[in-house]
């Protein structure tokens, strides 16, 4: 694999760089867009350059890299750019054409000009294509990225390797040229949680607001026996997180306070409106020491994290890229302490007959330690692949089953892999097809979370015959 | 500005083509060199560089209809698109009557031509003259290159805002769109000097 391809592969959403709307719009109608580095350093491997992040920021200042025209322009909306209404000057009609080639008909090239507001055009012009729907993977199309150093990647000759970084600007609402100068908000909303009632004297509020600081004020919130009202701390850390994700998409946000533990769930179009809120909370025991989980399912994708004062839930759609939302709340991640895990002596120690095959397969370059073990008590089957502690691993993995694994969630759908990422470390669990109780576990790089995901998918494959 | 020859009962008109470097200027005059008869064209004197950049401009006359007993004739100039060649540009432009903006369609030409009419605003302005109050046109070339734009873009960054103009896809070496082009200019020119009422000869 060659290098450019390895750095595409590793970026936080494989292969895809995601650049808020509001970066793009401004910039539309310069011809060129351009991204500052510091908004889009987050999605690169620490190790992407021979530079420490801070040494890169410091020795180009406001570097900002070019974005490619037709990558970028192709996935936004039609409508952008529509409302070009024909054009006719008044009066030419009084005039006869002055010029005419040599004879009507004379076939030296001369066609019905295409004007744009004047006659069809010459060939079938580059149509639009609609900015990729959740679930359909927009097509790859390499990245030219300047100044050096440049993140090109060639189109791959095999299928096995990586696509070539895309560069994609999530599809949010795009402003219009008159408001392109700001940045796409984010619908906002406070509504009060289905699961939490509201108190007998304060109407279930359900605000909706223009920006994320229209959040509702604390007193505006419910309050009962169990759903407390959310601290003004967490309100004001649900408003920066709304507004950092509105940077790259349209979010609604929404707080809950109940048992002691306040969700902030920001949910994107088309989206099951409580899924984020109740994905939160059955995430908070994961993710207290700055760690970020993310679940990728059939009909949602979930980023969490434990913030200051609020679990914090970011809802996607199926296929959206999480990339700037598991960045987002990737920062913001620092709050509570680290999950107390069951005692990981009491799993026993396994066997898988594929187990070193499927290692090979997820190191992509020999074998790697590997080890299988099984809970009876739940039935669970884990094959960890770690470098590290695999028993520490299947600990872990065996409590993403207990919280988020072993009872499905009809709004979420079948899970297809979640991520626990703390530091420098992420942890790949990942449900096995088999019908049984049979998770695949893979401590990669965090740092190049993308291309472990890609050889947990390999390893996941050997593990289930396929 | 027109020029006006009673004697010669002959006005001159003057129609600049303006734009990116290689975007097409020179090849849309070659074209119209090429497509009219002998009776209707002078000369194309063009300086070019060794690498087909326009050096100082290139120029060709073509006559054309009669008005109120007025014999019309259009000057054609082109202006070399480089950066570096504003002082001859701005010279091109002094008396101009009407303005083709020839835009290449290329994806990695978008941000010259939106400099490039930048340009050409300001220059028209240094003339006292206001871009929207001229006849002036936008043809986009190149449309037969794969690597292209969509027109709908092109639209978006040099022909939108309340006063919109004409705009034609061209393929001027093939000669695709060019006369629309100067046919559509040059009767806006047309109107503006005898107005819309006014019936060509």
């Amino acid at each position: 694999m060659q290098p450019t391809e390895r750095l595409g592969a590793s970026l936080r959403e494989p292969n895809v760089l995601v650049i808020p709307v509001s970066v793009v719009t401004p910039q539309l109608a310069e011809g060129s867009v351009e991204v500052e580095w510091a908004v889009i350093e987050a999605q690169f491997p620490a190790l992407a350059s021979a530079l420490p992040a801070p040494a890169l920021r410091a020795r180009f200042v406001g570097w900002r890299l070019q974005l490619p025209m037709d990558e970028v322009v192709r996935q936004l909306p039609p409508d952008v750019f529509a409302g070009a209404t024909s054009v006719n000057p008044r009066g030419i009609d009084a005039f006869p054409p002055p010029f005419e080639p040599f004879s009507a008909g004379d076939s030296r090239g001369e066609a019905p000009a295409s004007a744009a507001s004047m006659a069809p055009p010459l060939a079938p012009p580059p149509r639009f294509v609609p900015p990729a729907p959740a679930g359909a993977a927009p097509t790859s199309v390499p990245i030219v990225v300047a100044p050096a150093p440049s993140i090109a990647a060639p189109p791959s000759a095999s299928t096995a390797a990586p696509a070539p970084p895309r560069i994609v600007v999530p599809p949010a609402a795009v402003a219009t040229p008159t408001s392109a100068t700001a940045p796409a908000p984010a619908r906002v909303a406070a509504p009060a949680p289905s699961t939490v009632a509201p108190g007998p004297a304060v109407a279930a509020p359900r605000a909706v607001a223009a920006s994320p600081a229209a959040l509702p004020s604390a007193a505006a919130m419910p309050s009962s026996a169990t759903a407390a009202r959310p601290s003004d701390a967490a309100i004001a850390e649900a408003r920066a997180i709304a507004a950092e994700l509105a940077r790259g998409g349209a979010f609604e946000t929404a707080l809950s306070a109940r048992d002691g533990v306040t969700i902030a769930a920001f949910t994107a179009p088309g989206v099951s409106a409580d899924v984020a809120e109740r994905l939160g909370r059955r995430a908070a025991p994961l993710v207290g020491g700055g760690a970020c989980v993310a679940v990728r399912a059939a009909h949602a994708s979930i980023v969490a994290a434990r913030g200051r004062h609020a679990v914090l839930a970011a809802a996607m759609r199926p296929t959206a890229l999480i990339a700037w939302a598991d960045g987002v709340l990737g920062r913001a991640a620092d709050g509570g302490a680290a999950p107390v895990l069951d005692d990981a002596a009491s799993l026993a120690p396994s066997t898988h007959t594929r187990l070193v095959e499927a290692a090979v397969a997820f190191s992509g370059v020999g074998p790697a330690p590997a080890e299988a073990f099984v809970d009876a008590t739940r039935g669970l089957s884990l094959y960890v692949v770690s470098a590290t502690d695999a028993r520490g691993a299947a600990a872990l993995a065996r409590r993403v089953w207990d919280t988020l694994l072993r009872e499905p969630d009809a709004a979420l759908g079948a899970v297809s892999w979640v991520t626990v990422r703390r530091g420098a470390e992420a942890t790949i669990v990942r449900p096995l097809g088999s019908g049984r109780a049979e998770v695949l576990v893979a401590v990669a790089d965090g740092e190049r979370l993308g291309l472990a995901h890609r050889q947990a998918e390999r390893a996941a494959a050997v593990l289930e015959g396929r | 500005m027109s020029i006006i020859n009673y004697a010669a009962k002959l006005i001159n008109f003057k129609v600049v083509y303006y734009g990116p470097g290689m975007a097409g200027k020179t090849a849309n005059l070659q074209y119209v060199h090429r497509g009219l008869p002998d009776g209707n064209k002078g000369n194309l004197t063009s300086l070019a560089t060794g690498d087909d950049h326009t050096l100082f401009f290139d120029f060709l006359p073509v006559s054309a209809l009669t008005v109120r007993g007025f014999a019309t004739r259009f000057q054609l100039y082109t202006v070399p698109g480089q950066s570096q060649y504003n002082l001859t540009r701005k010279l091109v432009l002094r008396g101009v009557d009407g303005i083709v903006f020839v835009a290449d369609s290329l994806w990695d030409r978008l941000k010259a031509n939106v400099e490039s009419l930048r340009d050409l605003e300001q220059n028209v302005r240094e003339h006292g003259l206001d871009l929207a109050s001229m006849p002036w046109v936008v043809q986009y070339n190149k449309r037969d290159l794969g690597d292209i734009a969509p027109l709908e873009y092109l639209e978006y960054t040099l022909n939108r805002g309340p006063k919109r103009v004409p705009s034609f896809e061209a393929v001027a070496v093939e000669g695709k769109g060019v006369f629309d082009t100067l046919n559509t200019v040059s009767r806006m020119i047309l109107v503006k000097e005898f107005g819309a009422a006014q019936e060509g000869a």
